[in-house]
């Protein structure tokens, strides 16, 4: 395997973590593990701290570029002016410098006028509990309680409406606030999935990469 | 579609063409157009074949549920280049869809006049085509569809950045609409360059009627709303209608104006156009395109009042390539030669000399 860092001679050392059930895997020659501090030039002890610090830089830089979702990276959508995926907006949007995608102007302008309508729709996860079907903004969570009233007519049959199945599982062990955002995304949870995406930025602008 | 109810459809023109609607010396007909994609599914352009696949049937089973019995289905696979252009001919598809990616579908009325795409560039593109300008009403079609729609699939959408959409310049609420016009008084007093400034610092955009960077043949224009973000549906759609009705009491005030101080001019025009058409033996797509559409000026200002308008506008859908082929049969490399015969055939113009 070649190494990770120098992507030219045979990776001499493999090393494996399991951090909450997520693995993460580094392949390094020896040099680099040396330039990198982790491990001394003439023993083979190795520095947890230093990889860790590794693994963050590598997921840092990963999530910034590249849609968890359909694997577009910024670079993509400079040069091609199109985004992969809806959630790309959500990863690329505030990388790119305004004047790198078409119209780029029209950026500091909102969105004004209707919103989907979200009637007949059943989410994977609310289906039994959702009741009023022409809430026209995403609505909250709906209220714990239900009406059991026998007279109203019982809501029709959910349409087999799949689910959010193209958003894969993040193979980034790190990646917690990009899967907490698609997570607040497919739950049209907005509020959340902004404060979410206002951490990454704040990760991103923190980080020196 | 059967065999025989294929050929029906070739050989009728598409009713928002041959119909004459509100302002109809002036506009040709207006479109409503929607992109819309669906939460989680990667656009078509980045999409793999199993994700389109997918997303192509997701979409279909939706249209089939929303307006049942109204469609006719027509999948664009099978379909070669010119199977496929036949459709764009009658503003069906885009351009870019002679090429498209497989897994792509078209759903369209049997009057032509509310249609879908799916996976064009976006998952869905949803249409209303009308004759005349009628803006509000075509706005109108495409929302009531959009809704129900919105009602069967998860549609992409951001509260900052609206509907979203492969390329940014259809974020927000993904509506373009566009008014074909007529304009041959405004090209003929050389009003045009001012009209373009006027229509650019309100953000709307004026181009040659068949399509983007297009230059205008037979002084048909196609004015259409440039940004989609930050502007609501409906103010979009009065501010264009606002618009086009000022451009058309200014084109008829030009037409007057021509008509009053230099008649011949106009009439100089569609003379010479009917002399080509009496004198030619071959009639290139472009050709036959610019002298039907001076033709069906023409008809507006009174002076080629002895041919059918109705004719005159289902030539400009049959004189096409792909119509053509169809309806005659005919070799390629005998196509000038065949649409000439058909163009002459159907207004009744005798060959020179």
């Amino acid at each position: 395997m070649i190494c990770d860092f120098c992507q030219q001679q045979e990776a001499s050392i493999h090393i494996e973590q399991t951090v909450n059930g997520l693995r993460a895997a580094l392949n390094i020659c020896h040099p680099c593990a040396v330039a990198q501090g982790l491990t001394p030039e003439s023993s083979a002890q190795f520095n947890p701290a230093a990889f860790a610090e590794i693994l963050r830089r590598q997921q840092l830089s990963q999530q910034a570029r590249i849609c968890p979702n359909c694997r577009t990276t910024t670079e993509m959508v400079a040069r091609d002016g199109k985004a992969g995926c809806p959630l790309c907006y959500t990863v690329h949007w505030s990388q790119l410098e305004p004047g790198q995608w078409q119209r780029s102007r029209d950026w500091d302008l909102r969105h004004k006028g209707k919103e989907p309508l979200r009637h007949g729709q059943r989410k994977p996860k609310d289906a039994a509990a959702e009741s009023t079907p022409a809430a026209v903004a995403p609505a909250p969570r709906p209220a714990p309680q239900q009406k059991k009233s026998s007279s109203a007519p019982p809501p029709p049959p959910p349409d087999p409406i799949p689910e959010e199945t193209r958003l894969l599982p993040s193979s980034d062990p790190m990646a917690e606030l990009q899967t907490a955002l698609r997570h607040a995304i497919a739950d049209e949870d907005y509020e959340h999935a902004a404060a979410i995406r206002d951490q990454i930025r704040k990760l991103r602008e923190g980080d020196p990469s | 579609m059967s065999p025989e109810e294929f050929h029906r459809f070739v050989s009728s023109s598409p009713s928002w063409l041959r119909e004459i609607g509100p302002e109809g010396d002036v506009v040709l007909s207006t479109r409503a157009r929607l992109a819309r994609n669906v939460r989680g599914y990667s656009f078509p352009g980045r999409a793999t074949a199993p994700e389109r696949r997918e997303l192509r049937d997701l979409a279909l089973a939706a249209l089939r549920r929303v307006r049942p019995g109204i469609f006719a289905y027509v999948d664009l696979d099978p379909l070669d280049t010119q199977g496929r252009r036949l459709y764009h001919e009658r503003h069906l598809l885009g351009a870019q869809m002679i090429q498209a990616l497989p897994y792509a579908s078209l759903a369209f009325s049997s009057d032509e006049r509310l249609s879908a795409v799916v996976n064009e560039e976006d998952h869905l593109r949803l249409q209303s085509l009308l004759p005349g300008l009628q803006l509000a009403e075509a706005w109108k079609q495409v929302d009531r569809f959009d809704d129900d729609l919105s009602g069967r699939l998860d549609f992409a959408f951001d509260p900052d950045l609206g509907y979203l959409s492969a390329c940014p310049s259809n974020l927000g609420t993904g509506l373009r609409l566009s008014v074909m016009l007529s304009l041959p008084g405004l090209e003929n007093k050389d009003e045009i360059p001012r009209v373009t400034k006027a229509v650019e610092a309100i953000g709307f955009t004026l181009r040659g009627c068949t399509g983007e960077g297009s230059a205008a043949i037979g002084a048909t224009w196609q004015l259409s709303n440039q940004s989609t973000l930050g502007e609501a549906e409906e103010s979009i759609v009065n501010r264009l209608q606002d618009f086009t009705l000022d451009l058309v009491e200014r084109e008829r005030a030009a037409r007057r104006d021509l008509a009053l101080h230099t008649p011949l001019v106009l009439e100089n025009v569609i003379a010479r156009n009917l002399a080509i058409l009496s004198a030619s033996t071959l009639l290139t797509e472009e050709e036959a395109l610019c002298i039907l559409f001076v033709l069906v000026a023409g008809h507006a200002t009174g002076h080629v009042q002895r041919l059918k308008l109705r004719n005159i506008r289902s030539l400009i859908v049959h004189s096409r390539q792909s119509h053509l082929h169809h309806i005659t049969r005919c070799d390629e490399d005998k196509h000038d030669q065949a649409r000439c015969r058909l163009v002459r055939a159907a207004l009744e113009i005798a060959q020179w000399p």
